[in-house]
């Protein structure tokens, strides 16, 4: 096994209990989701569709918390489309303040890239988010919106400005009596930015360790 | 005797109507929410129908959440829950009763008589 592998299981193994110690909690869990995607370059639209694994995580220290997801797959253009498939990476990293028990304020950036045979195209967009919880049945199921602005952004290389907006929500619900939850999500974000548009939609399934919050 | 049991002991025979509201408005309003924000996050853009299967997931749940607390209505299993506690009370006064009513019966008064003693005036 290689050595930097074993530096990560031995971290996954070690974090629970470190954090504890510390008075941390943290919540780590698996994405998969179907991914729509509207892609608008001057006045071409093309749409895609495709799988995205990934990961999340979030530290919750009494009211400060920070969230990282990362997420990969493939996009396939829908039929009668002429454009090429696309490989896509998608992450952001969020700190975050609880700022009443059910709303919470985060802010950070998050990435989009996109590998069309020789190109790439990559979006980064700083986030400004809020974030509203509501139970439904206590320590069972809950419900949750998020909603965020660009504060500001750029895309491709020469960067040009770029901007956008989003939101997402869902369901969580606790799986059994251990500590696995369960969460059907959509999401839908529409950044642009002169001549690009890009409305991405996904619906995902996640399987999170730890309390949701 | 034993003490009446206290109201904590005793589980609602009716569910709470507030309850099932709080429970209700969370699920309702972000069900609504997710149905309607892509329309104002992606003007003009054809949303899809994912939009449709979480949000109407998560206003049934609210839904369902909603009738988990039984509003109003009697809930049988805490009836019957209270009914015991009850029971199991009344049982253990008439228990304690008996027992003492049969030790009353049981119990002899034995007088017996000392040596006799003069009690006059001086006696201190």
């Amino acid at each position: 096994m290689k050595p930097y592998l074993c530096a990560l299981v031995a971290c996954a193994a070690l974090l629970p209990a470190a954090a504890r110690a510390q008075g941390v909690q943290f919540t780590v869990g698996g994405i998969a989701g179907q991914e729509i995607v509207q892609s608008h370059i001057d006045q071409v639209t093309d749409r895609f569709t495709g799988l995205i694994l990934g990961a999340e995580g979030v530290l919750i220290s009494d009211r400060l918390m920070v969230r990282v997801r990362y997420g990969e797959g493939r996009i396939n253009p829908k039929s009668g489309s002429s454009a090429d498939p696309r490989e896509v990476v998608e992450g952001e990293a969020l700190f975050g303040v609880r700022a009443t028990p059910w709303l919470s304020l985060w802010a950070g950036p998050g990435a989009r890239a996109y590998t069309m045979g020789d190109t790439d195209q990559r979006w980064l967009i700083w986030t400004a988010r809020a974030t509203g919880r509501g139970t439904l049945l206590p320590g069972r199921m809950q419900t949750f919106v998020e909603l965020w602005g660009a504060v500001s952004g750029n895309v491709g290389n020469p960067p040009i400005k770029a901007g956008g907006r989003g939101a997402n929500g869902g369901l969580e619900m606790r799986l059994g009596d251990g500590n696995f939850w369960g969460r059907l999500g959509y999401r839908i974000e529409s950044t642009h930015a002169p001549s690009l548009r890009e409305t991405v939609e996904s619906l995902t399934l996640s399987v999170i360790y730890g309390v949701p919050q | 005797m034993p003490p009446a049991p206290p109201d904590s002991l005793f589980r609602p025979e009716r569910g709470n109507t507030n309850g099932a509201v709080r429970a209700l408005v969370p699920g309702v309003v972000a069900g609504a929410a997710i149905v309607v924000l892509p329309k104002l996050v992606a003007t003009g853009e054809r949303a899809s129908k994912a939009r449709l299967i979480v949000g109407g997931a998560v206003t049934i749940a609210g839904v369902a959440a909603f009738f988990s607390h039984h509003p109003g209505q009697r809930i049988p299993a805490n009836a019957q829950y209270n009914r015991n506690i009850r029971e199991s009370w009344q049982r253990n006064v008439a228990e304690i009763s008996r027992r003492n009513a049969d030790r009353a019966r049981q119990s002899r008064m034995i007088i017996r008589p000392g040596a006799p003693s003069l009690v006059t005036s001086e006696t201190p």
